[in-house]
């Protein structure tokens, strides 16, 4: 336990923590909005439709989280 | 197409062993995690305030921190904490733990803290009068617990550890990052050398999401099997 080392790397990790912060509240917005979306289209009548909105949910469900952003950020880039 | 076959040329047999890799380090992380439950479920359990506090603050704590936190715990300082032991000893070589050991203890502790709460949960919801019918009639505790309890949990505790599997199983995509050769990280391989990261990782993701098909119907049929007679 290096006391001092933890202590001078306080103000970085107090700062990452506010990056965090912003990560988490933009993604929480974002997915309430397409969570609602999402919701709504689960709803619908049309077979079509509501088997996509299962489908998407589906989808990013069953497949783990590093290999989402695995995909978006290397495989779109 | 040609990417995937067999072979020398191919990646095919690569993610077929690192299908495997998965799978088998998702069932040791479960199984590690249910003997971690079948420790703190009864301490949640229990009416002393001390042992109450033990099974909450595990649980609490790793269900409140990030699993990659825990695998980095785990690998990084997991191995550094083993070479300060061996250093008090005489011992001064860089000493490697064994990826898939510290992997699925990491994801078995984290797995366990969830199984806990699932447990907790089935055994609470049986009725009362289920308890006190068992010291009525004088049972020896086991014979209570396995006979008349546990049948009854279980019903109630399959739909949520099936919710637990899916999270394991996908958990160890973050073993990953220590270098063991499961799906990620063998994805990861062929992504950066045939440089197609997209064909490769929405592979691994087809592979992930068969696996979470392919046990989603297996634990559907264990369900049916033990909400029998109700």
């Amino acid at each position: 336990m290096d006391i001092s080392l933890m202590l001078t790397s306080l103000p970085k990790l107090l700062g990452a923590a506010v990056v965090t912060l912003k990560l988490l509240s933009l993604s929480l917005l974002f997915g309430i909005f397409i969570g609602l979306l999402f919701a709504i289209l689960r709803l619908n009548k049309n077979p079509f439709i509501n088997k996509f909105a299962y489908g998407y949910s589906y989808l990013f469900r069953g497949t783990p989280l590093l290999v989402q952003i695995f995909i978006i950020y290397f495989g779109l880039g | 197409m040609e990417l995937l076959s067999f072979g020398k040329t191919g990646w095919g047999d690569e993610l077929f062993y690192a299908t495997l890799m998965t799978i088998a380090v998702s069932i040791t992380a479960m199984l590690v995690g249910f003997l971690f439950s079948i420790i703190f479920t009864p301490l949640k359990l229990s009416n002393n305030k001390f042992l109450n506090l033990i099974g909450n603050t595990y649980t609490t704590i790793i269900r409140g921190v990030p699993e990659l936190l825990v695998i980095y715990l785990f690998f990084f300082g997991g191995s550094g904490a083993i070479m300060y032991v061996a250093s008090i000893f005489g011992y001064y070589e860089y000493i490697e733990i064994n990826a898939f050991i510290t992997g699925s203890c990491a994801i078995g502790i984290i797995s366990g803290a969830y199984s806990t709460e699932v447990f907790r949960g089935a055994i609470q919801s049986i009725d009362k009068g289920q308890f006190e019918a068992c010291k009525v009639l004088g049972f020896k505790k086991y014979i209570y617990f396995l006979k008349v309890i546990m049948p009854q949990m279980l019903r109630l505790a399959i739909p949520n550890l099936s919710n637990v599997w899916q999270i394991t199983l996908k958990d160890t995509s973050l073993i990953s990052v220590t270098g063991l050769v499961e799906i990620m990280r063998q994805s990861y391989i062929a992504a950066g050398s045939t440089r197609d990261p997209l064909f490769f990782y929405s592979f691994a993701a087809i592979l992930y999401l068969m696996l979470t098909f392919i046990s989603m119907k297996l634990i559907n049929r264990l369900e049916v099997k033990y909400s029998r007679g109700f």
